[in-house]
């Protein structure tokens, strides 16, 4: 695996033993795990950021890797876009043994990139940042018309989707129409 | 709309096909209101909806009146929404900078103005019953249907019918001394019973509403066809009124619960106590006698059957601007 090594954020530190909350703690040498995403970019990240995630605390506790092996064996999450990752690490990170506070404004306001979130999130299991996460999604349809709805999710109506639906198979059935009459031409 | 015409699906996420689990949290954080709306965006969200949320609905009120319909329906975590349907045409000129939804803390108020008042209100009506269930919380509260309107109500999809217990049917005519009038309401009390069979335990009022006389009955369990006996015979001249009212003290039957006379109306309480014993006021809480004023009437007069056991006359003379309680009558079927 071709990887780079990286830290996560400001928050973390480059080296475990110069983190900072690990010199308030009294000298627990704190353990560090590895994950990546789509981009195969490795994140470093604490194991106490890792206790959000449900799924990869289970893991952890599963294969009982020393540092060394976790250095060797990245967590690999191919099902998530390097980006998101990165934006899951930073918010483990920086809610690493604190009170998760009521509500989160740092989360994306694009769509796209909050509904990837979710799913990440929802797959690896932070039950807080879903929460956070849902909300949004909840806030952004509140107080909104149908039709405003539609418009900020582009979601098609019924019967433009219907309608949409109906052109894309007219065009696939044209594309494989022509694609069998270039193969018999080739056969000729 | 043209740049929505691809279809939203496959590889980016969209809110429609998001994992269950996130629904069900999404859903969590909004109010019946807000369902009702995000159902409306599309057929597939209309489904996740049904499938991922647990609101039941009950309706408070139905009104289907000649002029306006409006209903008023509770969520199971109490959520209100009182939805009323005006025509186009009375639509002020001020709503649209009000959206027509006003929102008070758990309570909705929604004013849509529509062009075709009674097929808004079923289109509206179907899609709330399709999407917040119904099961043992669904009921009506009270529905009140103008004559006019009946039809509307058996166009009411038949699932809601099915499900639903309606506790009182509510028969109000405004000229019900009238004998042509009471055979209408009897003649509608008949429709409305043979056209929505809904009521299998049920309740009818009658009321006068002519400013003189206000006469209630309540039947469980009646045919329809006693109907006539009960509500036609009952003339409602002065004469007959004195009678009835001396007869009512005493009478067995559970069906007259209440009977309120104001002032207009002669009645003789010579008559009506003649030979009934009568025994003082025992000093009972005051709130157990419901009273019943008409402003510009000098006196006031208060006949309440609290039960069988008993019934009560209060009798009240205005003084200025207050009303002095002057007489109590209780009255006994049996001497204790």
């Amino acid at each position: 695996m071709s990887s780079t090594e990286q830290g996560t954020s400001s928050a973390a530190p480059a080296e475990p033993t110069t983190a900072p909350e690990s010199a308030a703690a009294p000298e627990v040498p704190e353990s560090f795990y590895y994950v990546h995403g789509k981009d195969k970019v490795v994140h470093k990240v604490s194991a106490g950021a890792l206790q959000h995630s449900a799924l990869i605390h289970g893991m952890i506790s599963n294969l009982g890797y020393t540092e060394e092996q976790a250095k060797a064996n990245p967590f690999p999450f191919e099902n998530i876009d390097g980006d998101i990752l990165q934006m899951v690490v930073d918010w483990c990170n920086q809610h690493k043994g604190k009170p998760t506070p009521p509500e989160d404004t740092n989360l994306p306001k694009q769509k796209e990139k909050l509904f990837d979130l979710v799913l990440a999130v929802n797959y690896l299991e932070i039950k807080e940042l879903l929460t956070y996460c849902c909300k949004q999604v909840a806030m952004m349809v509140k107080g909104k018309s149908p039709e405003e709805i539609r418009e900020i999710w582009m979601i098609p109506t019924d019967a433009e989707d219907e309608a949409a639906e109906k052109e894309a198979k007219k065009r696939a059935g044209k594309e494989a129409a022509g694609e069998t009459a270039a193969a018999a031409g080739d056969a000729k | 709309m043209g740049q929505y015409l691809v279809k939203n699906r496959g590889n980016s996420p969209d809110l429609a096909n998001l994992p269950d689990t996130v629904h069900r949290e999404i859903f969590k954080y909004l109010k019946p209101w807000d369902l009702f709306k995000l159902s409306r965006v599309s057929t597939e969200l209309r489904n996740l909806i049904n499938e991922n949320t647990n609101f039941t609905i009950k309706f408070h009120h139905i009104c289907l009146d000649e002029n306006v319909i409006s209903m008023r329906l509770e969520s199971s975590d109490r959520y209100l929404i009182n939805w009323t349907f005006y025509d186009a045409s009375r639509k002020p000129y001020w709503t649209k900078r009000f959206l027509n939804k006003c929102h008070y803390g758990k309570e909705f108020h929604i004013d849509g103005y529509y062009e075709n008042v009674p097929q808004s209100f079923l289109f509206v009506f179907q899609n709330i019953v399709s999407i917040f269930k119904g099961e043992e919380h669904f009921k009506v509260g009270q529905l009140l249907v103008h004559p006019n309107r009946l039809d509307l109500l058996s166009r009411l999809p038949n699932d809601f019918l099915k499900n639903v217990n309606c506790d009182k049917l509510s028969i109000k005519s405004t000229k019900a001394n009238q004998e042509t009038e009471r055979k209408a309401s009897i003649d509608f009390t008949k429709k409305v019973l043979s056209t929505v069979q809904l009521f299998k335990n049920f309740e009818i009022s009658f009321s006068s509403f002519d400013g003189n006389f206000e006469y209630e009955k309540q039947f469980e369990n009646l045919d329809s066809s006693g109907l006539d006996d009960c509500f036609i015979e009952n003339r409602f001249d002065d004469i007959y009124l004195n009678y009835f009212l001396k007869n009512w003290m005493f009478t067995e039957t559970k069906s007259i619960i209440s009977c309120r006379i104001i002032e207009k109306r002669i009645f003789n309480l010579e008559v009506i106590l003649d030979g009934l014993d009568t025994t003082r006021w025992d000093g009972r809480n005051w709130s157990e006698i419901r009273n019943f004023y008409k402003s510009g009437a000098e006196h006031s007069f208060n006949l309440t059957r609290e039960d069988k056991s008993y019934a009560v006359i209060s009798i009240s003379k205005r003084i200025g601007n207050g009303w002095n309680e002057f007489g109590i009558l209780c009255f006994y079927p049996q001497k204790n």
